[in-house]
């Protein structure tokens, strides 16, 4: 009520249109480059997915739904979604979870080369996934990597058809590099969320008898609720999005086996040139989005 | 009710030695406060009793029981926090009911004793509601609630009231004054409020660097401080202490030589500590209070003056004392001031830079040995 | 030489209002390639060169990114600015622009004594020929062989194989010499290199004309890709695997990492491009030789054939000087520029006919140029000839195979199926 009133008593205000231009005036920049830089572009892929057409042709076929048929149909379409499911998920869990366990010793159990430590564990995080899946390719190698090497000596028989070329494996190997990469940033934002959790609250809490894991469970997790939120939500969008690390470790292979959307849309595109299915396939990676960006606002709020 | 019983006990920080063998006996049911300078140990020893810090030697009793190393909500110990420390996620019923929940008592058990405390602290409206929607003193009264809650032996408060405007902390001392009375529980009350020490306290303890320098009932350490530092430290302002020499010596009378004050006979109220022969350097104490005239005139220079309305404070600095005005410490060699501080009961306006003459009476000196001991008290009444 | 070939530029700008028709003295042939390290220096020489004899004529060279290449040349070749002559992919992607018309016919240039046409042989020339008409100038070539360690054969007494028995058989041997080497190490990572196995294979089983309608989906619907040799040659790779041939996970392993293991001497074949000698002489291992893929017993193979893949460059329909353009690219496949390319670059040139005479190239080299020369048919690698989702479904064929995951017979039922969607869609 009171808000509406004081509202209202703005806009009965002279010089109140006048404002409104200046407002106008200063977000036009920002809104040209919104334009330019994300409407059209999205304008441009929802038309183009109505259309059958290659790089090579100049104008398409109009084909209504019909790649959105050819989507719900597309085997490998429902691989590449289950991957990005098995990314989120496993990611929402192992990143987020190790993240938020290695956040809790660095943040109450050690003492000594804390920063060491939260340096090591942070620093994949710095190097661009292109590398990180190289350098990865190499450890994993079957013939010459240290992983076979490792797994032999602990006296387990690595996968024969290599980390990364055996269709069952590869997809959860992937997932580890994503969570090597990305644990030690989930860590330092959740490590962050812990040291602004004031100690009385602890001490508190151990007075009323919550000391250790329940202490964790009563005071810490609750405390940094929105943290945890924020990350998960980082972690979800990243796993939809995930493109270069699949690209180059497996680019989506053994036959299709880590498959994610990103990569298939790309296949797609470029190597397949059937633009019209991948522009569809785009415009659903784009509603996942735009639900998860609903999420993240609805969420933020009630918080 | 049980007391406590601490023998002992010390704690270091790496070579810091924070609390030295620290004794003290808590009757149950007494209200005991604990004050002293910043950083002189008080809350690491509230906190070693409550559990949150180890302790390095000695033995604390609650009660019969030895609780030196039981776990902080194994001792019967509740401790509410300058800033509240409530759970922010919790409703005020949730943190309230908490300790109750990790202990494992019943959902009804739990609301009863709940709403008993809320009933007690008059914040039954206030349970469904979060931490952040409450003021200060509502949510000074919710932690308090959380202790009370939880039925514990013995109360900690570290400056419970600090963070609150005066009216509130006036409000809230009554308040807790009147808790204690109802509950009859142990306490022990951190606080560097003179007044909360005073109308609250059984006993006084007061700490200096880890140690205790005196305890006792409030007016007991006002009137007989045993030595200069605990003289210093109750009251305010602070006690006047003037620089002055033996010049005589009798038996249990010694005369002694103060700039601004003249040669005063003064007879002696603790005679063991170290001889009071002629030259040795003493200083003599004056509660500014102690200005309602009498047989001994003191003029001094009017630095600054207060008006408080029911009573006004002259600083100043006493003609006939080598002067110091530039000296910002305001000390002079021997812990003795160069400002004296005069309390009149009424309403007066002397101008700064003028001469001022104030009148006390000998009854009024302290004295105290060049050790810091107290060797004469002020006679009372 | 600046002046000289300024000033008439000059001139004919300040005439071409009174005079429309002068300005066409000076001809501008824009010259697009892919920017490979090193090319630009080498093309600023032929350019020199080119000019020096050629007054009337002035090349300017602009350099493209591989990656963004084909869509570069799309643009342009729709657009208002297209280039005068471009580089391209034999295959499917030279046929592609000959078939929406973005080409030019330039069967009626460089005929002369040093035009392309006098130069070259006729299979270089077939291969940028589409209905008997040429659509481009191939420049040159990059072939695959199996590649051997000759110490090694000679030492425990191994024999190139003259067929693929034979070669099942080699990889046996040197599994009983030593079974922890891996005779033939296959890095496919990245799919391609069985797929040019599996090529190689079509060819000497189904042959390559019987393949030809199947790869461009001409066959009809009942016939297309049911070749039972299609799936003999999937069943040729698991007899190599089952040969011991490879290494344990050809599908995690780099193709750089298999180059390696022969280079270092690990092991003693390869199946490995043209361009694998500059490697292996780069990491300082010279003692090697090639062969061909041996004919399969009972194939239906041609002989004479091998995989080559051709580069050459094309001329844009819209170009306003296709025959100054072939002139230029009819000196890029002159004796000279041809040992040029193959010395600076390791190209194996269109033209050889220099290359005897060069001490810069390697005996292997040499002999690889002779051996590019002397093929009579062409085979295209399948990734680059066949339609993109059939190509696919080649690729993805290969590593399933490889891995257990398919039989060779679901291989090809799924090249089939894709190859039928293919075609439905044309
Ligand atoms: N965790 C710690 N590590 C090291 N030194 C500490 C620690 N906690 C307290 N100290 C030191 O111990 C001494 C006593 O601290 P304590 O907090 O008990 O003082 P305090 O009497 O409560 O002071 P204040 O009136 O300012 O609250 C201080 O000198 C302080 O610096
Ligand atoms: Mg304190």
């Amino acid at each position: 009520m009171m808000y509406e009133t004081s509202r209202n008593g703005v806009a009965g205000r002279p010089g109140h249109a006048r404002e409104h231009l200046t407002y106008l005036l200063m977000l036009a920049p920002a809104l040209l480059l919104l334009g330019v830089f994300v409407f059209v572009p999205v304008v441009l892929v929802i038309a183009g997915s109505f259309y059958e057409f290659s790089l090579t042709s100049e104008d398409g076929r109009f084909v209504g739904l019909g790649n959105y048929l050819r989507i719900a149909g597309d085997e490998i379409f429902w691989i590449a979604l289950r991957n990005n499911i098995i990314i989120v998920v496993g990611s929402v869990v192992l990143q987020v979870g190790m993240g938020t366990v290695l956040a809790a010793i660095l943040d109450r159990g050690i003492g000594v080369g804390r920063t060491l430590l939260r340096t090591i564990i942070f620093a994949p995080m710095v190097i661009s996934s292109v590398a990180v899946g190289l350098v990865w390719t190499i450890i994993l190698d079957p013939n010459v990597g240290p992983m076979n090497a490792a797994v032999t000596g602990l006296g387990l028989t690595p996968p024969r058809l290599g980390w990364l070329g055996d269709p069952t494996v590869s997809i959860w190997v992937i997932l580890g590099i994503a969570t090597w990469q990305y644990t030690g940033f989930l860590m330092v934002l959740i490590l962050a969320g812990l040291q602004s959790v004031p100690k009385e609250l602890y001490q508190a809490a151990a007075l009323d008898g919550a000391t250790g894991l329940r202490a964790f469970w009563h005071i810490t997790l609750p405390s940094i609720r929105n943290v945890l939120v924020v990350a998960v939500l980082i972690t979800t969008v990243g796993g939809f999005k995930i493109f270069d690390l699949v690209f180059v470790t497996t680019g989506g292979g053994p036959a299709n086996a880590t498959q994610v959307l990103g990569t298939y849309i790309y296949l797609q595109a470029f190597n397949i040139g059937d633009l019209g299915h991948a522009h569809a396939m785009s415009v659903v990676l784009l509603m996942i989005a735009v639900v998860l960006g609903w999420l993240q606002l609805r969420v933020s709020r009630t918080a | 009710m049980s007391g406590l019983d601490i023998t002992d006990l010390s704690k270091h920080y790496g070579s810091f030695h924070a609390v030295k063998s620290i004794s003290l006996g808590v009757l149950p049911g007494e209200f005991v406060v604990m004050v002293g300078p910043s950083g002189c140990g008080k809350s690491t020893l509230l906190r070693m009793i409550a559990g949150l810090e180890t302790v390095d030697g000695g033995m604390i009793r609650v009660g019969d029981m030895d609780v030196t190393h039981a776990e902080p909500s194994k001792r019967g110990v509740a401790m509410v926090f300058q800033n509240y420390a409530l759970y922010p996620h919790m409703t005020v019923d949730g943190n309230m009911g908490f300790g109750l929940r990790m202990a494992g008592a019943s959902r009804e058990v739990i609301a009863a004793a709940v709403s008993r405390a809320a009933g007690i602290l008059r914040i039954a409206d206030h349970l469904p509601k979060l931490p952040k929607g409450l003021s200060g003193g509502q949510k000074q009264r919710v932690a308090i609630g959380r202790a009370i809650t939880r039925a514990p032996k013995i109360f900690l408060f570290d400056e419970p009231l600090s963070n609150l405007d005066a009216e509130l902390r006036t409000r809230m001392r009554v308040e807790l004054g009147r808790l204690h009375q109802d509950l009859g529980a142990t306490m022990i009350y951190v606080t560097h409020d003179q007044v909360e020490a005073m109308t609250m306290a059984d006993r006084i303890v007061v700490l200096r660097d880890g140690e205790i320098e005196q305890m006792g009932p409030p007016l007991d350490l006002y009137n007989r401080p045993a030595n200069r530092f605990v003289a210093g430290f109750l009251g305010a302002p602070r006690m006047n202490i003037v620089a002055a020499r033996i010049v005589a010596a009798e038996d249990r009378v010694v005369t002694v030589e103060a700039a601004c004050l003249g040669r005063i006979p003064l007879e002696l109220d603790v005679t063991e500590g170290r001889a009071l022969l002629p030259g040795e350097p003493v200083t003599l104490g004056l509660r500014p209070e102690a200005f309602r005239g009498g047989d001994l005139p003191l003029r001094l220079i009017v630095q600054l003056v207060e008006s408080l309305g029911r009573e006004t404070l002259v600083h100043g600095h006493p003609i006939g004392v080598g002067t110091a005005l530039g000296d910002p410490e305001g000390n002079g060699g021997d812990g003795a001031e160069d400002a004296l501080v005069i309390q009149l009961p009424d309403q007066q306006r002397p101008r700064m830079g003028d001469a001022f003459e104030a009148r006390t009476d000998r009854r009024a000196l302290y004295l105290f040995d060049a050790d810091g001991r107290t060797r004469r008290f002020a006679r009372v009444g | 030489m600046m002046n000289n070939a300024l000033r008439p530029a000059v001139l004919a700008a300040l005439l071409a209002f009174a005079h429309p028709a002068v300005a066409d003295d000076q001809v501008q042939i824009k010259f697009w390639t892919l920017n490979d390290a090193g090319m630009a220096e080498v093309y600023a020489e032929a350019i020199k060169a080119f000019e020096t004899t050629n007054p009337g004529i002035h090349i300017v060279h602009e350099e493209f990114p591989a990656d963004s290449y084909k869509t570069a040349i799309q643009v342009a070749l729709n657009g208002s600015e297209p280039p005068d002559a471009f580089f391209n992919w034999v295959g499917e992607d030279s046929a592609r622009l000959v078939r929406s018309g973005l080409v030019a016919d330039i069967t009626a240039y460089g005929t002369e004594e040093t035009g392309f046409q006098s130069v070259l042989s006729p299979a270089w020339i077939d291969s940028l020929t589409y209905n008997g008409r040429i659509y481009g100038v191939p420049t040159e070539a990059v072939s695959k062989y199996f590649y051997y360690n000759r110490s090694f054969f000679a030492e425990h007494g191994l024999e190139v194989p003259a067929t693929f028995g034979e070669l099942t058989q080699l990889c046996r041997d040197i599994r009983a010499i030593d079974p922890t080497i891996v005779p033939l190490p296959l890095g496919n990572s990245e799919r391609w290199k069985l797929n040019h196995y599996i090529t190689m294979l079509n060819e000497r089983i189904v042959g390559a004309e019987a393949a030809a309608d199947d790869y461009s989906l001409k066959a009809s619907e009942d016939q297309l890709f049911t070749d039972p040799g299609f799936v003999e040659a999937w069943r040729k790779v698991l007899e190599l695997q089952k040969a011991g041939c490879f290494q344990d996970a050809p599908n995690a392993t780099a193709p750089e990492l298999t180059r390696a293991m022969f280079s270092s001497g690990a092991s003693p074949m390869i199946y490995c491009g043209s361009w694998c000698a500059a490697i292996f002489d780069a990491d300082g291992f010279t003692d090697y030789a090639m062969f061909q893929m041996p004919p399969v017993e009972g194939g239906k193979g041609a002989a004479g054939t091998n995989f080559v893949l051709v580069q050459g460059f094309q001329v844009p329909v819209a170009s306003k000087h296709p025959e100054e353009a072939v002139r230029w690219l009819s000196f890029l496949v002159s004796p000279e520029i041809s040992r040029l390319m193959a010395e600076r670059m390791g190209r194996i040139p269109a033209n050889p006919a220099q290359l005897g005479q060069s001490t810069a190239l390697t005996e292997q080299f040499k002999w690889m140029a002779q051996d590019v020369s002397a093929v009579t048919a062409q085979i295209n690698v399948l990734d680059v000839l066949l339609e993109n989702s059939v190509s696919e479904a080649y690729l993805n064929a290969g590593v399933e195979v490889l891995n257990g995951t398919m039989t060779p017979e679901a291989a090809m039922e799924s090249i089939r199926a894709a190859a039928l969607k293919a075609k439905e869609r044309m």
